[in-house]
């Protein structure tokens, strides 16, 4: 009988029945047969707010957009937009010149923009947040709490797990293995915690998978080694106390899966390593890795987590003079490249139309800039979503008030929370987090039955799912 | 001396294990050992017993006393490197290498612990970060000023702070500038710029730096309103008009270069200054009228300086400061989770500082002697959230110190045989946090539990094998030299222990008077003693360090309790 992960959780009270069982299992599932049933979900966090007005740019109405960013010299030229066909907005928008990568994949139709989407906590317009005849998600435009309800769904109140923890939580049982269903590169962040699930972080390429997590100073096996046994042993003791306790379900699982994971090898999976190295591409490099040992570990289902910082473009975002230029660019120019790169890659692993790519960020920035060629914080924000199984080449999301899922840019206009002459533009979301995140958990294999326990808010949003995943 | 040091040491904790105090009046050995966990950079067996003889109280007062150890100077430097400029130049003066080896020998060898540690402390609160601060010369004098005012006011660290140019960098307040407004008042601003002020340091200063985002009882709990929700301390508007406050500042006169280059440098080393135009007039400052914290109003016009005074007292003034930097001070130094009356109370002697000159070490000689601190052991029946999880930087330190290291202070970042052993490698890379927000937020939790460990959020699946592979490193081999970055590299001295060796029991219960004050359980020692039985007892280093590292990597020491 396959015992599932959840219940060798539940049943293995510490470190050695799972050191035991990652072991084995690992050995014992080389020869399974391999499974067509697959699928991948992988976060991008934009960590600093990303500047999403500058990523996804109205072509056909450009003036509107540069009318009021040309200001503080922030404007991206028109010429230099990478054009895209919108077919639902029936005009065309451009993206900024860096993302040459995600420009092409919208042309294959395995890219698509969710717009307008941030943290809510019930639908919201300009009159209802001005009036406060609904309730707004707490300290907005602060960093750590938007960066916390991008990752927890939950916007008012607090939360002790993430959508992605919670995730893999209903979708435990598809896994006949005791590896974790959540791994990171980026460390533990809330969003990859669950109620029963926790999340394993590796360290990034170039280091070697197998070298992901390493424990110095035992011999190979270490099993009758006497310093290796107490070692484990301390991991069950002193269980009275809390922060004890947390410290040894940590060292107990990594010392698991260390043992787990030196078995792996270290894969080749091109078009990786990139060059030159990025931290992001690094970064997905390790993780198409981990998804090209999929079946000798038994994993079915996998919740990735990787970021990269440097988005809170206060000053600098682009260069005085040459706005397509900067900081932000560059970024930009990362993101792009590491995204159509692990896209490649899933391609070369036989798993594109298996694995969705998908950003997140603390929030979109102001569209009227400040006089520090930079922006300050906002809301409702654009993501990216890639993918085979992506219905690409369009814009996802709730229309607002014009008809369309894309905001009006006008300061003070119906989608500003500001008003007056200063108003900075900073958008209400039409789109909550909550149905971005239940379209991506739905394709996963979350049941519409466990779907409000993954995202208690959802059922105060119509619709439930946004349907750019086929 | 050193044996003598030791049988001393083991004297001590056999009247810690018969619940003997060693002189009347005198703090007991495990409390010793507990106060200076929480308020230095670790304990050493010299260390206890001096303060276990002088008290906390005096060690408390020779600690304000001392003199300041602090960074050497460093060159302010061209802020785009001359080509000349390579190698070892290059490496100093454009990197954190100096400043970082300097806070480990600070750490490891500095008088002035407590300072030392105060000010790393509010290096986490007031954050400034390499990310947007790139030369080690601009780093070093906002670091020097923290040092500096780590006894010091509280109102007037934030004022220093808030003028100080690395910090109006890394937060965008230097050269923001007030914007003409539509419609528009040209009797608010001269400078004719049609944007918006940056809002980069206005909220980060009310977030972070003093009140943070909900209104708080003195004890620290939230207020709340009638339908039990937290109230906002502040609003974006709020934010928009402090934006407006912090205008108009701009580098105090460029400093000579360095010898050989010449030319003159960018001056981070003063304080900002006001921006004049050539008839003397403020025209970078918004000089409209604006609301404060409190709904304190300024009626506009009146000089830059003026107004960036008043903004401060607005702040320092507003109730919240107390409880929210007096319980962030609490979970640095003692416990991520104090109850409500710990903080109240501590907050009781900021508040009462307010004027006073030396604020800052009052409320930490309030913190460190506070019966919620103290005591000999934190029983986890009544109290079994107590304690904090060491950060990088503090479970290194306070593992060579332990065992009289000898180190260059090269530890921050460190690659040893393959294996990535430096505090940055634990997630700590040191004056390099990713953002405002620095290494760990203040709300994050213990893993699979409901209660705060902020330091948690460094410590992963492979972070714990780093700081196993750091003790592994240490204590059965060594950090070697290796040129150019690593002159000496890091060695302990295990050479007082061997003795204890052909004695298992005693070796246990030494270290864990030393590295646990004495709380180890008997279950944990058990499974100790049976590594080190398995060891011939000839073979008496391998015993020590053995003992030495399955204590070091168990996560009852990963926890300061």
């Amino acid at each position: 009988m396959t015992m599932t992960r959840r219940e060798v959780l539940c049943r293995s009270f510490g470190a050695f029945g799972a050191a035991a069982l990652a072991f084995e299992r690992f050995g014992l599932l080389n020869a399974l047969a391999q499974s067509a049933d697959y699928r991948a979900l992988v976060c991008i966090f934009l960590f600093g707010g990303n500047d999403s007005g500058n990523m996804v740019i109205p072509y056909d109405d450009y003036a509107t957009y540069a009318s009021t960013r040309q200001n503080g010299g922030l404007a991206i030229p028109q010429t230099s937009l990478l054009q895209i066909d919108v077919p639902s907005s029936g005009s065309r928008f451009g993206l900024h010149p860096s993302l040459t990568g995600l420009h092409e994949l919208w042309g294959q139709g395995k890219a698509a923009v969710v717009c307008n989407v941030g943290s809510l906590v019930e639908p919201t317009n300009r009159d209802s947040y001005r009036n406060r005849t609904v309730r707004i998600p707490a300290n907005l435009f602060s960093h750590s709490d938007q960066q916390n309800q991008w990752q927890t769904s939950v916007a008012e109140g607090s939360s002790a797990t993430g959508w992605g923890g919670r995730t893999a939580d209903r979708t435990g049982d598809f896994n006949a293995t005791s590896f974790p269903p959540v791994t990171s590169t980026a460390g533990t962040p809330i969003f990859t915690s669950g109620s029963v699930e926790r999340p394993l972080a590796i360290a990034a390429a170039p280091t070697r998978l197998d070298g992901a997590l390493r424990l110095d100073g035992f011999p190979n096996p270490p099993d009758n080694d006497a310093r290796y046994v107490a070692l484990q042993n301390l991991l069950l003791l002193d269980q009275g106390t809390t922060l004890v306790r947390g410290a040894s379900r940590v060292t107990a699982e990594a010392v698991a899966i260390e043992r787990a994971l030196r078995a792996a090898g270290d894969p080749v999976v091109p078009p990786f390593p990139l060059s030159p190295r990025t931290s992001l591409g690094n970064q997905l490099e390790q993780i198409a890795k981990l998804i090209s040992l999929r079946n000798e570990l038994g994993m079915r289902r996998q919740i990735f987590f990787c970021s990269l910082g440097g988005f809170d473009t206060h000053s600098g975002q682009v260069v005085g003079g040459n706005p397509a230029a900067g900081g932000h660019a560059n970024l930009l120019s990362q993101v792009s490249n590491a995204m159509r790169s692990f896209y490649d890659a899933t391609v070369a692993l036989g798993v594109a139309s298996q694995v969705v790519t998908f950003t997140l960020s603390d929030f979109a920035r102001t569209h009227v800039p400040n006089g520090t060629l930079g922006t300050d914080h906002a809301w409702g924000s654009h993501q990216f979503v890639v993918g085979g199984s992506v219905l690409g080449g369009d814009f996802y999301g709730v229309a607002g008030s014009n008809g369309t899922v894309f905001p009006t840019l006008a300061p003070s206009g119906p989608d500003d929370t500001d008003d007056g002459g200063n108003a900075r533009g900073r958008w209400i979301p039409t789109t909550a987090i909550d149905q971005y995140g239940a379209t991506l958990a739905s394709w996963f294999g979350v049941s519409g039955v466990d779907l409000p326990a993954v995202f208690p808010n959802v059922g105060r949003f119509s619709p439930t799912t946004l349907g750019f995943l086929g | 001396m050193k044996t003598a040091t030791l049988l001393l040491f083991s004297l001590s904790f056999v009247s810690l294990v018969h619940g003997v105090p060693e002189v009347e009046g005198q703090p007991s050995w495990p409390d010793t050992v507990r106060f200076l966990e929480q308020s230095t950079f670790g304990p050493t067996v010299p260390l206890i017993t001096n303060v276990q003889q002088a008290g906390f109280e005096a060690f408390l007062a020779e600690q304000l006393a001392a003199p300041m150890t602090g960074y050497p100077d460093l060159e302010f430097w061209p802020q785009n490197r001359p080509a000349s400029c390579t190698g070892d130049c290059q490496r100093d003066n454009y990197t954190n290498y100096l400043l970082q080896r300097q806070f480990f020998l600070n750490a490891l060898n500095g008088q002035d612990q407590l300072r030392q540690r105060v000010a790393f402390a509010l290096s986490q609160i007031l954050v400034v970060s390499r990310v947007d601060v790139p030369l080690p010369s601009w780093m070093r004098s906002y670091q020097q000023l923290l040092h500096r005012s780590a006894f010091g006011n509280f109102r007037q660290l934030l004022y220093d702070v808030t003028l100080h140019p690395t910090m109006g960098r890394f937060l965008d307040m230097l050269n923001n500038r007030c914007q003409a407004r539509t419609p528009p008042e040209p009797t608010v601003c001269r400078n004719g710029l049609r944007a918006q002020p940056n809002e980069n340091y206005a909220r980060e200063i009310l977030q972070l730096f003093s009140v943070g985002t909900f209104r708080l009882n003195p004890d620290g709990t939230r207020q709340l309103d009638g339908s039990g929700n937290p109230i906002p301390t502040y609003d974006q508007q709020t934010v928009g008009e402090f934006s407006r406050v912090f205008t108009g500042w701009i580098l105090a006169p460029a400093l000579p270069g360095p010898s050989g280059i010449g030319g003159t440098v960018p001056n981070y080393r003063d304080p900002m200054r006001v921006r004049q135009d050539a008839l003397g007039r403020e025209d970078y400052h918004d000089r409209g009228p604006k609301t404060l914290l409190g709904g304190f109003a300024l009626p506009g016009g009146q000089p830059q300086a003026e107004e960036l005074n008043a903004a401060i007292d607005s702040i320092a003034n507003h109730p919240n400061v107390a409880p929210f930097i007096g319980k962030q001070l609490i979970q640095h130094l003692v416990t991520s989770n104090p109850t409500p009356d710990y903080v109240g109370r501590v907050a009781l002697v900021f508040a009462a500082g307010r004027n006073s000159p030396t604020q800052l070490y009052d409320v930490v000689r309030a913190i460190l002697l506070d019966p919620e601190a103290r005591g000999d052991l934190k029983d986890p029946a009544s109290e079994p959230h107590y304690g904090k999880l060491r950060e990088p930087v503090q479970f290194i330190t306070n593992i060579l110190r332990a065992f009289s290291a000898t180190s260059d202070g090269v530890l921050n970042s460190l690659s040893v045989g393959g294996s990535a052993i430096g505090s940055a490698e634990m997630g700590q890379d040191l004056f390099n946090p990713p953002s405002v927000f620095s290494f760990y937020p203040p709300t994050a939790r213990v893993p699979g539990e409901g209660v705060l460990g902020p330091q948690f959020a460094l410590f992963s699946s492979l972070t714990s094998l780093r700081r196993a592979n750091f003790a592994n490193r240490v204590i059965f081999s060594t950090i070697p030299a290796a040129a150019p970055n690593r002159p000496t590299g890091t060695s302990i001295d295990l050479a007082q222990w061997d003795a204890l060796a052909n004695d298992p029991e005693q070796l246990i219960a030494s270290l864990s008077g030393l590295l646990l004050h004495g709380a180890m359980s008997t279950e944990m020692r058990d499974a100790i003693r049976a590594a080190v039985d398995s060891i011939p007892a000839s073979n008496s280093r391998a015993r020590v360090r053995t003992a030495i590292y399955l204590i070091a990597t168990s996560s009852q020491y990963q926890v300061q309790r």
